[in-house]
């Protein structure tokens, strides 16, 4: 009951403020009008009567002031004055509100932005139960250059005996079979998985099963797994669990229907498929082809699956003695990482590195606040001391500024959450998305938060800054009962060693985009070894069950390249099966004839492609020796490779490669070539093409097959078109449909894009780290300047006696820059310091350019250094213009 | 002759038992508190307001603008059931109080 009165009454008293001021106005008046009027009946005349009643009383407003905090709600009250008092504060100084609220803005929009993508990316969990305990297990040839391969099934069988401490164990590969979505074919994303790959991701489908282990053997694995949007898509509203959809033109049953907001490392997959090995899959030891996933036991550590997995393959090696030395020489063994680490392996330390500039930019920000308001709550002493002597509590004053500074500061996170959104899109047109394969990057709740407790938090140490005098000199010294004027001497070292600090982040941050953007620079200049320019890209893959043989999928691609080849606008066209910037690439070891490997030497692993005729001139690729391939290098020719340079001076060092033979080993024994050993005729040498993009380092080269003489099923054609590449897209879709109603064309896109998208991650790392950098600058600058011209006016008098003895205006100018500089060379000192954690965030990211680029370092300097000094300027010249009279008489 | 400080707790007990007798003004309670205690309680209106806003807040008071005898406008209080209740509960703890202090005073 009394709560509810309380409550009441506070709201009532909320809603009628001013009814309720009058009130209590009228109270106390009346209390010493009559007062008053007693004094006057014992005599007392009416002025004095007045005079002594207010003074009995102690004072109307002081009687009102503990009215007000003794009510209930009264707190209520306090914020609510507060934040008008300090919005007509705020009214009153707009540029220091402006200054501030756009500094930290900036800041907070900066690491808002960065948190976002990180939260999405590195911190939000993978959406199956306890994701920590899934593993994923890598085969490793560091000294052959591949670090993470995939898993050979081979491995699969030996594990499952060997690796007690995995409870399940998964393969996986992603294809992109061709499914009829209402009478169109669609290329769409399906994993073809074990049927482990359901215990161990412990979620089963929302409707009907999972497949079960029988259903991998090939008479039964006609069955799906299908996602909820596919579902839709085909069944609308429908039951789907027992229907059939068509994949790659065969029937299969659809099992079950996963729930809506399911995703597992493919977020485009929406199909999932019985995995059936063959027998020659279990065989085959290091054909890496499989995703090879684990889930530790409740208790189980990733070492300990690292430790049993490398048993497993030291035991292999006993039973194939022949493999001893070529794996020992490629450096094989098996990384076992946690999934969740593992998918944003490469993503983490430029993400860290990002966060840590922008965290670091937020910081900077909030040094250069709190200098402003320190010098401003000097201009403000007075109007403080007003404020104490007239009965405010000093806790009242504190709680005032406090609220000040966090109206600011919370606009300023407001302006940061709505500048980070508009960030986050800007760089979402330079496919942000690449940065986080396979997960939205959005701005949610949690964002949100971090953005306004971010802010809350930088309002209050702001808010508090003041206060901890020793710090900041003595600003507020008539909040003080000990009020004596004059600088500490530590406050003002820590104001320096905080611009400091400054100077050196934003050092740091500048050499690192330096250093970035040089190395995007470098790897821009990098020729890939190809025409990037009026290339249209397109890939088609030819199901087995339209196209059983190696005859009809001859005939396709000679008929598809003729149909292409009459588009018009089309120059030269031919098809591959890994495109450059691409995704599909496969290596695999090839033997040159009578070559003899260096001791020690590892596995030669070029990338192996297969190519039509045609392939190379629409690419303009050039030819060094011999010929490419032509029409007549047909099924039943002589069985011919083109190499590339590196690969021919691999093995033919100062030779003429043409003519020479290479083979596939097939036993133990490398070198040895049965009279069944299909060799292959050198008939060309083309120049080296960077496969994986420009900054792919020195392989082992490439080479390539006719797709005559081993017919591939999947097919990237490149088409060098006359026009906007484009405008070919539409008839290049048709010209295939022509061929195949049932073919869908996929990954349509010009050449340009594709390289676009291979440099996606590395230009918005460097374009983020060029912001901060460009950010971090600025804020050191205004710090330098704040630190400076807190020093002129502090030492105002002190300069005006130096004029007075005879100091020249260059003089004084001296002094202010020979401060400024002080600091800037102070900066670059614990810069230098700070070297080796730059070197550590940055290891990976460069490319052409060493850690300590001369010129980067020398261009970042004294880009620094000018700035700094424009910023050391403006003080000195106020210096300068002291008047010795004026000072000396303040 | 010094003045005594009104113990701890007890200005909401008396302001409630003089507003018992009949509903008065804030200046009428401090003077009626004063003559009631022979002069050795003064309340100030910086005390004695803040309990009066309290009360009515918790519902035992109700509070309306009435003209005085002297013709001037002036808040009157009155108890409300509640704030009766208050009174009550109040006045037999304090009885027990002051019962028990005096009897540790006269045992020693």
């Amino acid at each position: 009951m009394t709560l509810l009165h309380r409550l009441v009454s506070i709201l009532r008293w909320l809603v009628n403020r001013n009814r309720a001021e009058q009130d209590l106005h009228d109270e106390v008046q009346a209390f010493v009008e009559m007062a008053a009027a007693d004094r006057m009946r014992d005599g007392t005349p009416p002025g004095d009567a007045r005079r002594l009643a207010v003074l009995q009383i102690g004072g109307v407003e002081q009687t009102k002031e503990r009215v007000r905090s003794a009510r209930h709600g009264a707190w209520l009250d306090d914020v609510w004055r507060d934040a008008q008092y300090a919005l007509r504060m705020i009214g009153r100084h707009p540029t220091f509100a402006f200054t501030v609220i756009v500094t930290l803005a900036v800041g907070v929009a900066a690491s808002t932005a960065l948190f976002t993508i990180v939260h999405n990316v590195l911190l939000r969990p993978l959406a199956i139960p306890e994701p920590d305990r899934v593993v994923m297990v890598y085969n490793s040839y560091p000294k052959m250059g591949v670090e993470h391969a995939s898993a050979a099934a081979a491995d699969y069988d030996d594990r499952l005996r060997g690796v007690t401490v995995f409870e399940d164990q998964v393969l996986f590969n992603v294809r992109n079979p061709s499914v009829d979505v209402n009478g169109v074919a669609e290329r769409i994303h399906a994993m073809h998985v074990t049927a482990s790959f359901f215990r161990l991701i412990r979620t089963p489908p929302a409707e009907g099963r999972a497949m079960t282990d029988e259903e991998e053997s090939s008479g039964r694995n006609r069955v799906a797994v299908i996602s909820a949007g596919l579902a839709q898509q085909l069944f609308g509203g429908d039951r789907a669990v027992g229907r059939d959809i068509r994949i790659d033109g065969e029937r299969h049953e659809v099992l079950g229907v996963m729930p809506k907001t399911f995703t597992f490392i493919d977020a485009d997959a929406r199909i999932w498929l019985p995995l059936t090995l063959t027998a020659l899959d279990r065989a085959q030891l290091h054909a890496n082809n499989w995703g090879y996933l684990g889930r530790l036991k409740p208790g189980a550590t990733v070492a300990q699956a690292q430790a049993q997995v490398d048993a497993v393959n030291a035991a292999s090696l006993v039973s194939h003695p022949e493999l001893r030395e070529p794996l020992t020489s490629a450096g094989f063994h098996a990384i076992a990482v946690p999934l969740q680490d593992d998918l944003v392996r490469e993503m983490r330390p430029p993400l860290r590195l990002l966060w840590a500039g922008a965290l670091f930019v937020l910081l900077m920000g909030c040094v250069n606040v709190i200098s402003l308001v320190v010098a401003r709550s000097e201009t403000r002493a007075k109007e403080i001391a007003t404020r104490v002597a007239l009965g405010a509590g000093r806790w009242r004053v504190a709680r005032q500024l406090l609220t000040e500074h966090l109206i600011l500061t919370l606009t300023a996170g407001a302006a940061g959450l709505a500048l980070a959104a508009v960030a986050l899109r800007a760089f979402g047109y330079i496919r942000l998305d690449h940065l986080a394969p396979g997960s939205a990057i959005r701005i949610d709740g949690i964002v949100v938060v971090y953005a306004f407790v971010s802010a809350a938090i930088v309002g209050i140490i702001i808010g508090i800054a003041p206060f901890v005098s020793p710090l900041f000199g003595q600003p507020l010294a008539a909040l003080r009962d000990d009020a004596r004027t004059g600088t500490s001497r530590r406050g003002r070292h820590v104001r320096r060693a905080l611009v400091v600090t400054q100077v050196a982040v934003a050092l740091m941050l500048m050499v690192g985009a330096g250093l970035l953007l040089t190395s995007f620079r470098r790897v821009l200049a990098v020729h890939p070894g190809f025409n990037t320019d009026r290339i249209l890209t397109a890939s088609v893959e030819l199901p087995q069950t339209r196209y059983a043989d190696a005859d009809a999928l001859r005939r396709f691609s000679s008929e598809a390249l003729a149909a292409i080849r009459a588009l018009p606008g089309t120059v030269a066209a031919g098809a591959t099966t890994s495109i450059p910037f691409g995704s599909d690439f496969n290596t695999r070891l090839i033997m040159a004839e009578g070559y003899q490997p260096r001791p020690g030497e590892s596995f030669v692993g070029p990338y192996r492609n297969v190519i039509t005729p045609g392939y190379f001139e629409a690419l303009g690729v050039p030819l060094e020796a011999g010929r490419f391939f032509t029409e007549r290098d047909s099924a039943d020719a002589r069985r011919v490779v083109i190499v590339d340079t590196r690969l021919a001076r691999l093995f033919w060092s100062g030779l003429n490669p043409l003519g020479r033979r290479l083979y596939f080993p097939q036993g133990k024994d490398l070198r040895a070539i049965t009279p069944d050993t299909p060799l292959f005729e050198v008939v060309g040498v083309v120049s080296e093409v960077k496969l994986r993009g420009r900054a792919e380092g020195a392989g082992d080269g490439a080479y390539y097959f006719p797709q005559a003489q081993g017919p591939e099923r999947r097919l990237t054609f490149a088409v060098h078109a006359g026009v906007d590449p484009v405008s070919l897209a539409s008839l290049l879709r048709a010209a295939i449909t022509r061929l195949d109603r049932d073919l869908p064309v996929f990954a349509m896109q010009p050449m340009a894009q594709l390289e676009e998208q291979s440099l996606a991650s590395r230009r918005t790392a460097t374009m983020l780290a060029l912001a901060f950098g460009a950010v971090a600058l600025l804020l050191s600058a205004l710090g330098i300047y704040g630190v400076l011209a807190y020093l002129v006016t502090e030492r105002t008098k002190e300069i005006g006696i130096r004029m007075a003895l005879g100091s020249t205006p260059t003089m004084i100018v001296e002094l202010v820059l020979r401060e400024g500089l002080l600091l800037i060379a102070c900066g670059f000192a614990v810069a230098a310091a700070g070297a080796p954690l730059l070197t550590r965030s940055l290891q990976g990211q460069l490319f052409g350019v060493a850690m300590f680029d001369r010129p980067v370092l020398v261009m970042v300097m004294a880009t620094l250094v000018s700035v700094a000094t424009v910023a050391c300027a403006l003080p000195a010249r106020r210096a300068a213009r002291i008047d010795p009279i004026v000072a000396l008489r303040r | 002759v010094e003045k005594l400080d009104i113990p701890q707790g007890t200005l909401d007990l008396m302001i409630l038992t003089i507003l018992a007798r009949e509903p008065m003004h804030g200046y009428g309670i401090s003077q009626r508190l004063a003559v009631l205690s022979h002069d050795q309680f003064h309340v100030n209106p910086g005390s004695l307001f803040p309990s009066l806003y309290r009360l009515e807040q918790d519902g035992k008071l109700k509070a309306d603008w009435r003209p005085t005898e002297n013709n001037r406008r002036a808040k009157y209080y009155r108890l409300t059931a509640s704030g009766r209740r208050q009174l009550e509960q109040h006045r037999e703890r304090w009885n027990r109080v002051s019962f028990a202090v005096a009897s540790v005073l006269e045992g020693a």
